[in-house]
């Protein structure tokens, strides 16, 4: 069973495609970041799972009931909006109660919800104010108890911590894996921050002009990246990508194991091993540093072989310079090889 | 800086700054004093004052005017037809107002064509328009009677006779009103979050259901601007009467800033005309400031 599925769902407005056909899993209890550069289609996908969009072609399905054509009341969703949608006329409770005044739940039950919703985000005191009286993260948090006392089985969130400075947002992001964990919620989450998605999902979908072009585990999205889009999409500063056919690499002992159909080299910049001599790496490159971001714990230096270019992570208290000659090796492990479409070609 | 030495210093600055803002609102300052606030005291005195007539002068003659008034039947029966009219045009041109703007708004296509055509009633001259529905009105070849005609209905002098007159009026009135008020609620509309809609919609909000508990209370601001204005345009209804009846028939559609122009500018009775002034001031000056002091509490901004 699987909390949520597409089973080839595309989105199309006219000449315009939102979303290509695609095959999505979500499974229950997991949190699933839809991670992607602005246009992608995240959004255009997470709309579809909340049925305030309908596809053109395809069925989904939530908690393998077919939804497809049925209306978000219908669907078992909750959803927290990008700029909350709290209603300004109204209470902090009145905002929290919205979804349970429309279904007539009992008062005594009403009461009983909302008070053990307002410890689970910390609002007790601040029932009574109205939104405007409220901060960024307070209001935030009105949004999220909103999705949470409609004991829905599906949360759905649209960029719900980029309206946050970066220290809350910090701190939302463990509260709310926290709490998706301690209400075993299955959490869509739309996001183009990676270091969010990295850190909170089950599942990271990483998607591209309208595909979904890897969805895997964090780990695995980080270890091995599926496309050059993803090699180059996750990680900061990005994997280096490599022409193969430059000539000034050709002496690199990594392009031995070089598979036939290759077209380009990845290198992530913590794995590059970085040497003022030759010293015991025969098959070391001459390089020379162009650019040095020190950033604390480490530096990110920016090394050019030839005209080809690489960065390369070392410890922040190493001093290197601009323009100091280097050599630069790394282990044949590390290589990510990619054919001339950008798939990961597998050795 | 020491800031008591930088005021004295900034003394004669000041008052050269305080002469250039008075001269900057002296434009603005002299229209309104000659044409707004002047009248009104003026009229206010002339209330308690008899018509000049030839070399008499004006005297003091108290409430004189009032009393007139009060045993005036034609300005009670204004009165009365004035309050018929505020209370059919005020709710049916907000009312039909709102609809429109809520049909104009879910609507993508089209849209400004939809507005531009509710709103060509408030841009078109109010004597041009009052021409237009004379036509409709008009008997044996009016619109109404040829439409009426095909359905064998008999024919009807609708401002000719005494007990559809009001009506017809009346029906210009919420025709005109109604476009412009829309424009208001639809601008309004237009500035609510959209996602408002969605978040009522994943919780299952019927349409009536989030018009009540959303829409509503977010365009009560809207609602007491467009209220105060409709209530002000009610009592200030003068050019339609003029060109499509006159006050007739038998004073039917008698409006009461008609009665005033009647006397004030056929009759020249300039006294009793500034007491009805007077009256339809303080009936609208309580008016708006009821609206806004009773509906402001419960409104939200």
């Amino acid at each position: 069973m699987s909390a949520i599925e597409f089973k080839g769902v595309s989105r199309r407005w006219g000449d315009v495609t939102a979303l290509h056909p695609c095959d999505l899993r979500v499974e229950p209890g997991t949190f699933a970041v839809l991670l992607g550069p602005s246009g992608c289609g995240k959004s255009t996908t997470l709309r579809l799972i909340a049925g305030l969009d309908s596809p053109s072609e395809g069925a989904i399905f939530i908690n393998d009931r077919d939804v497809t054509t049925a209306p978000p009341v219908l669907r078992d969703v909750a959803m927290v909006f990008q700029n909350y949608a709290l209603f300004p006329h109204l209470t902090v409770a009145d905002n929290i109660l919205f979804g349970l005044q429309v279904r007539k739940t009992p008062r005594a039950e009403q009461e009983e919800r909302l008070a053990k919703v307002l410890v689970i985000v910390g609002l007790e005191q601040l029932s009574a104010r109205k939104p405007s009286q409220l901060s960024g993260g307070q209001q935030q948090r009105v949004a999220l108890a909103r999705a949470i006392i409609a004991q829905k089985t599906v949360c759905l969130m649209d960029e719900p911590l980029s309206n946050l400075d970066a220290k809350l947002r910090q701190e939302m992001r463990a509260e709310l894996r926290d709490l998706q964990q301690r209400l075993k919620l299955t959490v869509v989450y739309v996001t183009h921050d990676q270091t969010e998605a990295m850190s909170m999902a089950d599942q990271v979908i990483l998607m591209n002009q309208g595909r979904i072009e890897q969805a895997t585990t964090p780990r695995d999205m980080y270890a091995q990246p599926q496309t050059t889009f993803a090699a180059k999409f996750i990680g900061t500063p990005s994997m280096s990508l490599l022409d193969v056919n430059n000539p000034a690499l050709a002496a690199s002992a990594a392009f031995a194991a070089k598979p036939a159909n290759a077209a380009t080299l990845g290198v992530r910049p913590e794995d590059i091993s970085i040497s003022r001599e030759r010293g015991g790496a025969p098959g070391a490159l001459e390089a020379s540093v162009v650019s040095v971001e020190y950033l604390g714990a480490d530096s990110i230096l920016r090394c050019n072989i030839g005209d080809a270019s690489l960065h390369a992570r070392v410890l922040g208290q190493a001093r290197w310079d601009a323009n100091t000659p280097v050599f630069i090796d790394w282990p044949v492990s590390a290589n990510h090889w990619f054919d001339a479409n950008g798939r990961r070609v597998i050795v | 800086m020491d800031p008591g030495l930088r005021r004295d210093d900034a003394k004669p600055m000041n008052h050269q700054r305080q002469a250039h803002a008075y001269l900057m609102l002296l434009p603005a300052l002299a229209l309104l004093v000659a044409f707004t606030h002047y009248p009104a005291v003026a009229t206010f005195i002339d209330s308690f004052m008899s018509t000049p007539k030839g070399s008499k002068p004006p005297s003091f003659v108290g409430l004189e005017n009032y009393r007139i008034m009060v045993e005036d039947p034609i300005f009670w029966q204004a009165f009365r037809n004035n309050l018929w009219f505020a209370l059919a045009t005020i709710p049916l041109s907000v009312g039909l107002a709102l609809a429109m703007a809520l049909w104009v708004n879910a609507r993508l296509s089209g849209q400004a064509f939809l507005r531009m055509a509710y709103f060509t009633p408030t841009v078109l001259p109010m004597i041009a328009v009052a021409n237009i529905w004379l036509f409709f009105y008009t008997p044996t070849y009016g619109l109404l009677e040829q439409i009426g005609g095909v359905f064998g209905l008999p024919s009807h002098n609708w401002l000719g006779d005494k007990s559809t007159a009001l009506g017809a009026i009346t029906m210009v009135a919420i025709w005109k009103e109604a476009g412009f008020f829309m424009i208001f609620y639809l601008a309004a509309l237009q500035g609510i979050n959209p996602s408002l809609r969605e978040a009522a919609a994943i919780e299952g909000a019927g349409r009536w259901f989030f018009f009540r508990r959303v829409l509503w209370p977010l365009l009560m601001p809207t609602t007491i601007f467009v209220l105060v204005n409709a209530v002000i345009n009610a009592f200030r209804m003068v050019d339609h009467v003029v060109v499509m009846t006159r006050g007739g028939p038998d004073n039917a559609t008698s409006l009461l800033l008609f009665h005033l122009y009647e006397v004030g500018f056929r009759y020249w009775d300039t006294g009793y005309a500034a007491a009805i002034t007077v009256v339809l001031l303080g009936v609208l000056a309580s008016v708006a400031l009821a609206q806004f002091f009773l509906m402001d509490r419960k409104a939200h901004y």
